[in-house]
């Protein structure tokens, strides 16, 4: 059990215990407590719904999160590296053979490995010389037959299994996703390009080989090495392949197997480092628990998505608390007479909390169950949402298999925190509402103003050591105590100056202070640097924005009844009918923000997708940078383009491009990996007058693009890459150690992905595979994407992949797309939660204003206009929440646009908030119309029966 | 003097388990210009009575003429605008809306008949002069007295001159400086010619009227006028 879990399962069992003895000890309390709560079943029912929420958005967020987590642990280190848990190498050099086999020879390891293997990892292009389809990006992988056991069979589609020893000379093995790329099938014949490697090394030149496809592998075990293009060749041929005699890599198996082979790697390692120093290798090698640290990287790098739902599912579960603390005002109100007899009777104010408290309890579990089960099929839908959006971004290059994780541990933590959180509020809630005057309540009266505080000195200490503590946070470093320390100052100058000023005013100050303050925090945050801290600050700034523009609207809504009354006298009829529910709203800030804000959070979030939309969707013109058509080849140095193509080229940029296959490390969350393919595209001394592609960012010392690219002329340790963000470190393994970039640029990603940098920025990995990458600017744009298949088929035998940048867009944006539609699921839970909120508002008026909703009657409200009156109250909630939402969304959004300092288009894409908005207004109004009808039918006469 | 409310007849059944004649066979006629008390037991009908006078209740048996017109006859909107049109309401609990200010509280019959914005607001402010609040109009109901929430219902039940004024233990919620205060408001009012028809408790509040009309069990049992003469049931008209 982790110690969150625990912490988690101690407070549910503090809190439920608390109120279990409680009620055994106040047994009528009890009693009664369980009697009104099973009083009236539809009631009972409507807020064991309300209160599920919050466990189901939390159970939902888990699941999800779990189940991202462990599919990329699954794909990115069990499946890719198969039985292969460490790996010794020396860089991208190569070795000696024998060095494998005296390893293998030391007693020490063989009590430790279950295997150990020598072999060779390259990568270049491929051609299928039968069917004539060529691809680039492709890992050759040589493997020793003899010592393949260990390291499992390569199973065919056919079914067939091999460890390779029974391949004729000259066979190879494809993995399905290259077979699928070439649309090759076993007997045809293939070529590889893997120019300037191996042969360099060890002095020897390549061999020509005739190679033909023996089967395509399946996915798994020794087949899935990789998940991507790879070829599986026998060692010997493979060192002809690359013309040398030697290795570069010894893979090692330990007991285990694939998924729990964890502990035995950990404890082969140092046995491993030993033997390793004492072979006297005469070159560097290095040990790396490949498998375990390629574990520990994918973990780290699902921390954001992980922060990202946790985030999110706290304000569907802010919006949630706001929806409780309605549910128990409305039961409060609906018992607030009978509650009052109690008091009168001699029942303490605690007793009663404790009474609500009780039946609170009884709910909560009540939505705890259903709850959980809600959240496990939310998680579900959530959970597969991403596993789209990772097909997505994935392509066809990568094997990603997504799997619904549903851990027992996860829906305990879920209904533990949703219900421990559920009660928390109830408990809040219910102090807030046993707060009444007796004899008002037994009369169901309208509860006489408070009275004033009898310790006005306690009141300014409060808020002196409130102050004194917000001060205290904001020096603090954090972004975190700068924003609650903000929030305390502003909150606590608020209540200072109020007696100062008139409501509307402060009202009005106070809320655009607190929404200032929020976006200038956001303004100050990056994402990629501590995903968490960013989602703790973004949730906070988000709910103290929306809070803020919420009772600045709710302050200012006499601005609508001005409006109408300016237009005339033909509209009098609407202004009498707007009058109450306008003053309702306005003057009731603190209720109408409980509804309006469950709304604004929710239409905030999507409104900030809906500008994420556009701002990350790259335009045709900044994301091709005046190119048409993206060649790639990994397996040669030069790109010839075919005849029948030159004619249609305008101009072509050709960069060098050297494969750097190993680990990456890096502030950006997904920056780490153990074996990542990273391309480092080497640009010459005429990239700043005309360079290759333009930047999303550039880091702040930098005024233009051409400042960025001269710097990277300048400086070996400056890079432009399309990951990350301008400013962050990044690190690959070169040969003689780590070697160190700073991220001064990011250009789009999707079209030249990976880094740019001069020779000098390179220089460690000049013995890195090496290849090309092409821009072909087509004189008419409208046949990119014939140009590109003419340069593909005419190149097959060079592997080049050549795709249109129109293609290549699409692709992008529809990965963006996907990623930003997994957190739809929990907005829509929380419009669910916003919906809900006004039904109950509704059904709360009913109640609450009989005796209003009378006396507009007798003066001479008809029932439509009473009808009409509610309806308008609902809408011009919903319309509050939708506006504020709208305006903190776009707002974020524009934020988040300023650090894209170079993007140039700013908008929201109106088709995916709008549907939204629709739906949210149909939605309230048959939520409300009920009610209202209800409301409007109320017998005048309710208005004076309280006298007789 | 016109006749300004004339009910005959008039029954009222509530059916809730068993049927209760709150009302049995009421004739009653209130001449324009005059200043009506009901008065009676708890249980008696008066607020029955009343609220079916008002146009709040519908009837079951009988006739009630308010300003001309028979509400019996009339649909539930023509009789709330009937309402709207010629009747204004004092309740014992006020029933000012809280969250609008005295001023706007005031408007409201003016904005039901659909009144300009600007001569709603003056017209307000001129009843809440009348009434002498006119420098607590722009207080919320919970920033004033209970005097002066009184106060601030006659001055909306009168800002739209309605023929009838209603009232409904006016004086019940209040001190007796308070009560004295409205009672004073009531007859200035009633001096200038406003019909007001109030049910009370009160005898002190009762004796300041032209007319007593005393109910029991559902039935007006007689009454007195101002000077000690008591009116026989069968002739309760001035």
């Amino acid at each position: 059990m982790s110690p969150i879990l625990a912490f988690v399962l101690l407070l549910f069992a503090i809190a439920y215990g608390g109120v279990a003895v409680f009620a055994f000890r106040h047994k009528l309390l009890g009693r009664l407590a369980y009697r009104e709560a099973i009083r009236r079943r539809g009631q009972a029912l409507l807020v064991v719904a309300g209160l599920m929420i919050g466990t189901a958005t939390i159970t939902a967020a888990l699941v999800s999160a779990d189940s991202v987590g462990d599919s990329s642990v699954d794909a990115f280190a069990y499946r890719n590296w198969g039985y292969v848990d460490l790996t010794v190498a020396s860089s991208n050099r190569f070795f000696p053979r024998d060095l494998a086999a005296r390893l293998k020879a030391s007693p020490a390891v063989g009590r430790v490995t279950d295997g150990v293997a020598a072999g060779i990892e390259a990568y270049g292009s491929a051609s299928d010389l039968t069917t004539r389809q060529g691809t680039s990006g492709v890992t050759l992988v040589g493997f020793d037959p003899a010592a393949q056991k260990p390291f499992g069979a390569y199973t065919m589609l056919s079914g067939r299994r091999t460890y390779g020893s029974d391949l004729f000379p000259g066979q190879v093995l494809l993995s399905r996703v290259l077979a699928d790329k070439l649309n090759a099938t076993a007997g045809d014949r293939v070529a590889f390009g893997l120019e300037g490697q191996g042969a360099a090394a060890s002095g020897g030149e390549p061999g020509p080989v005739e190679l033909r496809v023996a089967g395509i592998v399946k996915l798994e075990g020794p087949g899935g090495y990789t998940l991507s293009s790879a070829v599986f060749v026998p060692l010997e041929m493979a060192q002809r392949l690359l013309g040398t005699d030697q290795i570069n890599v010894i893979r090692i198996s330990v007991p285990g197997g694939i998924r729990d082979s964890g502990p035995a790697a950990e404890a082969a390692a140092p046995v491993l480092r030993r033997a390793v120093r004492s072979l006297d290798a005469g070159v560097r090698l290095s040990v790396t628990e490949s498998k375990a640290r390629e574990a520990d990287s994918a973990t780290a790098n699902t921390v954001f998505i992980r922060a990202l739902l946790i985030g999110m599912s706290a304000l569907v579960v802010a919006a949630g608390a706001a929806l409780v603390v309605n549910l128990i005002g409305m039961l409060a109100e609906e018992r607030r007479s009978r509650m009052g007899v109690l008091r009168a009777l001699g029942l303490k104010r605690r007793a009663l909390v404790g009474l609500s408290v009780i039946e609170g309890a009884w709910y909560s579990l009540a939505a705890g169950v259903v709850g959980v089960f809600v959240g496990v099929g939310a998680g579900r839908f959530i959970a597969a949402r991403f596993g789209r959006a990772f097909a997505e971004f994935a392509g066809e290059d990568f094997d990603f298999e997504f799997h619904y994780s549903l851990k027992p541990t996860t829906v305990v933590a879920g209904f533990a925190v949703g219900t421990f959180l559920t009660l928390l509020v109830v408990f809040f809630a219910a102090r807030r509402t046993s707060r009444m005057t007796i004899t008002a309540a037994i009369r169901n009266l309208p509860e006489p103003p408070a009275e004033k505080s009898r310790r006005p000195w306690f009141r300014r200490v409060r808020l002196g050591v409130f102050g004194l503590l917000g001060v205290l946070g904001i020096v603090m470093p954090s972004a975190f105590t700068k924003l609650v320390g903000g929030i305390a100052v502003v909150l606590v100058v608020g209540a200072v100056v109020k007696p100062r000023m008139s409501p509307r005013t402060h009202s009005t100050l106070l809320g655009l202070a607190l929404a200032g303050l929020s976006f200038g925090m956001i303004a100050g945050q990056d994402p990629n640097t501590d995903a968490q801290l960013f989602f703790l600050v973004f949730v906070i700034a988000m709910l103290t924005a929306v809070f803020g523009l919420t009772i600045l609207a709710s302050a200012n809504l006499h601005v609508v009844e001005t409006v109408v009354g300016l237009l005339g006298k033909a509209f009098s009829g609407l202004r009498a009918m707007l009058r109450p529910p306008l003053a309702y709203l306005a003057r009731r800030p603190t209720r109408t923000g409980l509804t309006t804000g469950v709304f604004a959070v929710i239409v905030g979030m999507l409104s900030l997708f809906a500008v994420f939309f556009v701002i990350f969707r790259p335009s045709y013109e900044r994301f091709g940078n005046g190119y048409d058509v993206r060649v790639l080849s990994t397996g040669s140095a030069s790109i010839s383009l075919p005849s029948g193509v030159r004619s249609e080229v305008a101009r072509s940029v050709s960069l060098p491009t050297l494969g750097y296959v190993g680990p990456t490390d890096g502030d950006d969350a997904f920056s780490d990996s153990e074996r990542a393919f990273v391309p480092l595209f080497v640009v010459g001394q005429g990239v700043a007058g005309d360079p290759p592609v333009r930047l999303d960012q550039r880091d702040d010392e930098y005024g233009s693009d051409q400042e960025v690219w001269e710097a990277i002329l300048r400086d070996p340790r400056l890079v432009v890459t399309n990951f990350g963000s301008p400013g962050q470190r990044f690190t690959l393994r070169g040969p003689d150690g780590p070697v160190n970039y700073r991220v001064i640029g990011t250009q789009p990603f999707g079209l030249m992905d990976g880094m740019f940098g001069t020779e000098r920025t390179f220089a460690q990995f000049r013995g890195a595979p090496l290849g090309v990458s092409m821009l072909i600017d087509v004189k008419d744009q409208s046949r990119a994407t014939a140009v590109a298949r003419k340069i593909e088929s005419g190149l097959f035998g060079q592997g080049v992949d050549a795709d249109s940048v129109q293609k290549l867009l699409d692709k992008a944006d529809r990965a963006n797309r996907a990623f930003f539609s997994t957190i739809d699921v929990l907005m829509r839970m929380g419009l669910v939660v916003g919906i809900l909120s006004l039904g109950i508002v509704a059904l709360r008026i009913v109640v609450e204003r009989r005796h209003v909703i009378g006396v507009l009657r007798a003066l001479g409200y008809k029932k439509l206009q009473v009808l009409s009156g509610l309806m308008a109250e609902a809408t011009v909630t919903a319309t509050i929440g939708a506006v504020v939402g709208l305006v903190v969304g776009v707002i974020m959004g524009y934020v988040f646009y300023r650090q894209q300092d170079s993007q140039p288009g700013f908008g929201i894409d109106f088709a995916s908030i709008g549907g939204v908005l629709g739906l949210i207004y149909i939605a309230v109004l048959l939520v409300t119309l009920g009610p209202a009808w209800r409301a409007s039918r109320l017998p005048p006469a309710e208005a004076v029966r309280y006298t007789e | 003097m016109d006749r300004i409310i004339e009910s005959r007849g008039v029954r009222k059944i509530y059916h809730s388990g068993t049927d209760v004649e709150a009302l049995k066979n009421v004739d009653l006629d209130v001449m324009q210009g005059e200043l009506v008390a009901i008065v009676g037991p708890s249980g008696s009908g008066k607020t029955t009575l009343l609220n079916c006078l008002a146009g709040l209740e519908r009837i079951d048996e009988g006739t009630i003429l308010v300003d001309g017109k028979d509400l019996a006859q009339l649909s539930d909107n023509e009789r709330t605008e009937h309402r709207a049109r010629s009747m204004g309401f004092v309740f014992q609990a006020f029933n000012l809306l809280p969250v609008l200010t005295a001023v706007e509280n005031v408007e409201i019959p003016m904005l039901l008949l659909e009144s300009p914005a600007r001569e709603a607001r003056t017209r307000a402010l001129e009843t809440l002069e009348l009434v002498g609040l006119a420098d607590r109009a722009q207080h919320r109901p919970d920033q004033l007295s209970g005097g002066e929430q009184q106060r601030v219902a006659v001055a909306r039940a009168l800002v739209h001159r309605p023929a009838v004024v209603w009232a409904d233990e006016p004086t019940g919620n209040l001190d007796s400086e308070s009560t004295a205060a409205v009672m004073d408001l009531f007859l200035k009012l009633n001096r200038d010619g406003q019909t007001i028809v109030m049910v009370t408790h009160n005898r002190e509040v009762a004796a300041a009227a032209h007319r007593i009309v005393s109910m029991r069990d559902g039935r007006i049992e007689g009454g007195s006028l101002p000077n000690g003469e008591v009116v026989r049931a069968e002739a309760q008209a001035p």
